[in-house]
């Protein structure tokens, strides 16, 4: 089946390059991701799964990754 | 830790995302007869203006086999990957015998916005995967599973006025005392180079502490005494150090080469913490997950001779770190403005292409996964 996926991947080069040229002209710089995240969430939902878009200012590295006795 | 001179203060806000901006994440529920798996990459790209390189930042163009355009490696390539590796897998094998978790994170702020708190909303794996171009240039030959510890560090010295503004009979100007503590962080950089060495894997013996002064900064002008002048200091570094006793051993250091060497006053000195702390964090080369990987890298590729790299605060080291969970990052063939003279960013067609196939065979692989 491996061969089977590979040939696939090889057969559909030209939609999986137009997918990332059309993530790239979607804005997404200067923090704006808007745009590409809806594109991702959505070929995530026809692939069946659960989403969940979330976002969390509260909580930045600085704050929680200093664990020094933690691990 | 004299706490006089050691002020942590509020988390730095050098940052900020567009106030719409957000995390996705979705999962499959699988029949959970192998452990979990989770794919992870950004998709926010450097600013516009970054590089100040790109005439129209939004357009991508495909020039001498390279996809061109902002985000091309950085990380929306890998977003991509993802996305076509797993549709091509879910078309052949629909129920899958693992849970698999898909994210498409904010990047910035060291992971901080994205991957962490992904995380702690719960979202991992048992294994998991950093989609993300090496940032080496090495393409799918870098496994990366290194992450080195980081702590910035903001180290200002006070100076003094003299009775006139550039009277130096009196004065003391902050922009020479701070020419010494650089002096003395060079040094310090020099004895923990010597110390530190990783004793394993593609950088055995080579030195796993890296100290970089970044910025010094004083704005006396022609003729003025600086009151204040400062440095700002990148520290990476390896296990068993930590950040904490990053900080404390190198304050301990600043403080004996003061009193030694009688130039500042270490009472006038103030260690201010940074912008970006990271803990590090390791898996192994033996690890059966790298191992998985490493296989299906040469069966798409040939590549045979891997380099297991370590990065300074990677995103690897939140699922490892925070989710328990053996985190690899690997990625395409590209350029980076920064590592290509700022010219444009790119991802070579044939390795961005190739990723899809190593990440779709991975995750058919995985299916018979053994952890042991």
């Amino acid at each position: 089946m491996i061969k089977q996926i590979l040939n696939d991947i090889d057969q559909n080069q030209a939609e999986i390059i137009a997918g990332l040229r059309k993530l790239i002209e979607m804005e997404s710089s200067d923090g704006k991701a808007t745009k590409a995240q809806e594109f991702v969430l959505k070929e995530l939902k026809e692939m069946g799964f659960m989403t969940e878009c979330f976002r969390e200012d509260e909580r930045s590295s600085s704050q929680v990754d200093y664990s020094p006795n933690r691990f | 830790m004299n706490e006089v001179h050691l002020k942590w203060i509020i988390p730095p806000t050098d940052f900020e995302y567009h106030p719409e901006a957000y995390n996705v994440a979705g999962t499959i529920k699988g029949k959970g007869t192998v452990p979990s798996l989770m794919l992870f990459s950004h998709i926010d790209t450097e600013a516009e203006n970054y590089f100040g390189k790109f005439e129209n930042p939004y357009q991508s163009t495909i020039h001498d086999g390279k996809i061109i355009g902002l985000g091309a490696s950085d990380d929306k390539g890998g977003v991509a990957m993802m996305l076509y590796a797993v549709k091509t897998l879910l078309k052949y094998v629909p129920q899958l015998p693992y849970d698999l978790c898909v994210m498409s994170i904010l990047g910035k702020h060291g992971g901080g916005f994205g991957t962490l708190s992904a995380l702690m909303k719960g979202y991992t794996g048992e294994n998991s995967i950093y989609l993300h171009p090496a940032e080496t240039g090495h393409g799918f030959a870098e496994i990366k599973n290194i992450s080195l510890g980081v702590v910035d560090l903001d180290i200002s010295v006070k100076g003094k006025p003299g009775k006139l503004h550039d009277d130096l009979s009196e004065g003391v100007n902050a922009a020479v005392l701070i020419s010494y503590l650089v002096t003395y962080l060079e040094k310090y950089n020099q004895q923990m180079r010597d110390k530190n060495r990783f004793d394993f894997g593609s950088f055995k013996g080579e030195p796993s502490f890296i100290l970089n002064v970044g910025t010094i900064e004083a704005k006396g002008g022609y003729g003025g005494i600086n009151q204040r002048a400062k440095c700002c200091v990148r520290i990476r570094f390896y296990k068993p150090l930590t950040i904490e006793g990053v900080v404390e051993d190198l304050s301990k250091y600043l403080k004996e080469c003061c009193e030694k060497e009688g130039k500042v006053n270490f009472a006038d000195v103030i260690i201010e913490r940074g912008s970006f702390r990271a803990t590090p964090a390791q898996v192994e080369t033996e690890d059966p997950f790298v191992q998985l990987i490493e296989k299906k890298i040469t069966d798409v590729t040939g590549i045979h001779q891997f380099i297991h790299q370590y990065h300074g605060g990677s995103d690897i080291r939140l699922p490892m770190l925070y989710g328990k969970s053996h985190c690899v990052g690997i990625g395409p063939a590209c350029a980076l403005p920064q590592q290509n003279s700022g010219q444009m960013e790119w991802i070579s067609i044939d390795d961005y292409i190739n990723g899809v196939k190593i990440l779709a065979s991975i995750l058919f692989e995985y299916c018979n996964f053994d952890q042991k």
